[in-house]
């Protein structure tokens, strides 16, 4: 059960706090030590922070509170961050008994409601301690806080795990198509040894993490000296991702940590979240430039636009092959290789249920869905060209 | 380097222009497939560390994998027949000759030339279909052909029809629907008219039809088929295989602006044949009065003359210089002039054919 807690400034660490406030606001005066504890001592010792940015998220931070309630390790404090909310959010977070952190003047968005929060509780924690940063429309499965601790206090290069997540269950073949997105997407992740993304959806860093990275944007990290999370960045995940890895730490989605969020419910909604993603990915590249860190990042966007015109062009090529000689012939070798990648496609949406199966197994859903792409990767490539700005399109402030 | 590899490699790189393209990212997207399949360890766990240097000893090797690919596929000389017709003889001394075949069946299925090619280790380069008179263009065929890397031969035969009413413009409206269709095809094309002309057993051949009448009837193929803009035809100008006592050759030739290829067709149908009493005369006549490239467009060795005529067969294509030969591979079995052709019946004949027709690396290798 969640504690409500009133005084954020525990007298006992007092001393210390001071300390961090000072580091967290822009001071540096002196570094975390390197060595702590062992790490048995320090997984008895430290907290779990929740933070919870909302705006106008009443429709689904009960559930979300709720699944924090229900998780096996309990988290020592949970934050509900309400930005700019004209609905009953902190009512309803109140009233599940946790405190309710009011942004004052956020015009940052997501960034600017975290970093606010981060700026008054992290210097009230250790540098072992543990905040967990997640979605209001996000629900944890039970053992995901007990699972990223394990992970964090087994390896001390670990600077922050996120979980993978699937699509709330709702009807709709839209919602099933991001689904089976969803099942793919989590399936490949342990593949890499590397993360692309700690995901907004939940993601739990060391605090030392989070006061390095305040520490070292506007010099080592883009940004401004003493936020946290980048506050012109409207992927604030992706962001705050390569600026961990960039300082050296490692990022990782352990067994155990799985999500559920929320889902497009229109084509349209679908658009703006994905473009707000493919934009915010691409401005937070060209932030960090090309580096050690952000090559194969770079790479991999390169193939996305590449694979996204080579399909297209194989279309057209075929298309336009039919016209010429309306007679389609394949070696058998080729029937072959499409087989394989059509029973891939199948296979691989095992975990989305019957339903998910059948759709893949149509086909030409599948296929429009991948089309699709093309429209948002093109406008985010175009206004990461001009320069023009691309709207939050967050559900929670444009349907809500 | 193994033959399957050849092969797989010609499969995806011979056919050339947009569809190797779409081959190319399909089997991309099939590699990737069978990749993502594959299970794997779970990397995403507290206290994983890449081996360092593996990600780049795995880059290093696909690039290897990659370069000895195209080293393969475009460096060395690869004796595929259509690459023969484009350049002239110079690479003819030291590439085996061009492969080409006639199989019974094959505008339906693929399976017999398919198996011609297993049989004798070698894909066929072109591929031999006989046309009657108003036949439509086999656009099937055509694109099994061209998936296969194989040019398609198309002989004409002006069955049922006179040469003169060819000429008067009568068949027109079919000669060019078959043009725009060829056109359509886009990619090269081998076409022949009035084969065998000098010999009585065509309607189109000696006896029935006049030197010049053949000649007219040819140009005006020819001209129907250049203005309906059909630019991917290669046209094969075929006679028998004549011998000295035989009426002139040059009497049908229509001339060098209206050929590409001289085809001679000609057979081993007794144990006396050699290339020289088959082919020679009617080569030295040929190149009395043309420089044209020559193809031996339709031969066998068959069971009366015995398989050890096929390295002579392959020898005198060699010596010659010609751009290669069309294996007619069928079993017939009516008389000295219809035997069992079929290079598959006769596991000698088999073997014979293999050995003469296989690539002659080192000489490739040490030019």
């Amino acid at each position: 059960m969640p504690r409500i807690v009133t005084d954020p400034e525990p007298s006992a660490r007092a001393q210390h706090m001071a300390l961090q406030a000072l580091i967290a606001l822009g001071t540096p005066l002196v570094d975390e030590p390197a060595s702590g504890p062992p790490p048995a001592a320090r997984a008895a010792a430290c907290t779990v922070t929740v933070f919870i940015p909302a705006h106008n998220e009443a429709a689904s931070i009960g559930a979300t509170l709720l699944s924090l309630r229900e998780q096996t390790h309990l988290p020592s404090h949970v934050v509900v961050v309400c930005d700019n909310c004209t609905d009953d959010t902190a009512a309803i977070a109140v009233r599940h008994g946790v405190t309710v952190f009011t942004t004052v003047g956020n015009t940052e968005r997501k960034a600017g409601a975290l970093n606010q929060a981060l700026r008054h509780f992290l210097p009230t924690l250790d540098g072992n301690d543990l905040v967990l940063l997640m979605d209001a429309d996000s629900q944890l499965s039970a053992d995901w806080i007990a699972s990223a601790m394990r992970a964090l206090q087994s390896d001390r290069k670990l600077g922050g795990v996120c979980g993978t997540y699937l699509g709330a269950k709702e009807k709709g073949i839209l919602r099933q198509l991001q689904r089976n997105e969803f099942v793919r997407a989590s399936r490949l992740v342990p593949r890499r040894a590397s993360l692309w993304v700690l995901s907004g959806t939940g993601t739990m860093f060391r605090a030392r993490v989070l006061r390095e990275i305040g520490r070292e944007r506007g010099s080592a990290l883009p940004g401004t000296r003493g936020e946290f999370y980048h506050s012109q960045s409207i992927t604030e995940d992706y962001e705050i991702t390569l600026a961990a890895k960039s300082l050296g730490w490692k990022c990782i989605a352990p067994p155990g940590c799985t999500a559920s969020t929320e889902i497009m419910p229109t084509w349209r909604a679908l658009y703006r979240q994905r473009l707000r993603w493919q934009t915010g990915t691409l401005t937070a590249l060209r932030g960090y430039g090309m580096t050690r860190i952000t090559w194969t990042n770079w790479a991999r966007q390169i193939f996305f636009y590449l694979r996204y015109f080579a399909q297209v062009a194989c279309w057209v090529v075929i298309g336009g092959s039919l016209v010429r000689h309306p007679s389609l012939f394949m070696p058998s070798w080729v029937v072959v290789m499409l087989a394989v990648i059509y029973a891939e496609r199948v296979i691989t949406v095992r975990k989305a249920g019957l339903k998910g199966m059948l759709l893949a197994m149509l086909l030409f859903p599948e296929w429009a869905y991948g089309m699709f792409d093309g429209l948002y990767l093109m406008r985010a490539l175009f206004s990461e060209i001009t320069g023009k700005d691309v709207s939050w399109g967050h559900l929670g402030s444009t349907d809500a | 380097m193994p033959d399957f590899l050849h092969k797989a490699a010609d499969a995806f790189l011979h056919p050339g222009g947009w569809y190797l393209f779409v081959r190319v990212v399909t089997a991309g997207y099939a590699v990737s497939a069978i990749g993502r399949l594959i299970p794997v360890r779970r990397k995403q766990i507290a206290g994983y560390r890449r081996k360092p240097g593996r990600t780049a000893a795995l880059t290093a090797c696909g690039l290897a994998i990659a370069c000895a690919i195209a080293t393969w596929t475009y460096v060395m000389p690869r004796p595929s027949f259509p690459e023969t017709l484009h350049s002239a003889a110079s690479t003819q001394r030291t590439s085996s000759p061009g492969l080409g075949v006639f199989e019974p069946n094959e505008w339906e299925t693929w399976k017999p030339v398919e198996g011609f090619a297993s049989a004798v280790g070698r894909n066929p380069g072109i591929v031999l279909l006989y046309s009657g008179w108003p036949e439509p263009w086999q656009a099937k065929f055509a694109a099994m052909a061209y998936a296969h890397g194989a040019e398609p031969f198309v002989q004409i035969e002006p069955v049922g029809v006179t040469l003169r009413s060819i000429i008067a413009g009568h068949s027109d409206a079919y000669l060019r629907s078959y043009a725009a269709s060829v056109r359509g095809y886009g990619h090269p094309v081998i076409l022949s008219f009035g084969a065998e002309m000098n010999g009585s057993w065509y309607s189109w051949g000696s006896g029935h039809t006049r030197p010049t009448v053949f000649v007219a009837a040819w140009r005006h193929v020819v001209r129907v088929f250049r203005k309906a803009g059909a630019r991917n035809v290669k046209w094969l100008w075929t006679v028998n295989s004549t011998n000295a006592t035989a009426a002139p050759l040059k009497r049908w030739w229509p001339g060098n602006s209206y050929v590409n290829i001289v085809g001679i067709d000609g057979y081993y149908y007794r144990r006396a044949d050699t290339f020289k009493s088959v082919f020679g005369t009617t080569i030295t006549e040929i190149r009395g009065f043309t420089r044209t490239p020559i193809l031996i467009s339709e031969t066998a060795t068959g069971p009366v003359a015995g398989p050890s005529k096929i390295a002579n067969l392959f020898a005198g294509v060699r010596h010659h210089h010609l751009l290669g030969l069309v294996w007619f591979d069928q079993a017939q079995h009516h008389g000295i002039f219809h035997q069992d052709w079929r290079l598959e019946d006769s596991p000698a004949a088999l073997a014979a054919f293999r050995k003469a027709a296989g690539v002659r690396r080192e000489r490739i290798m040490r030019r």
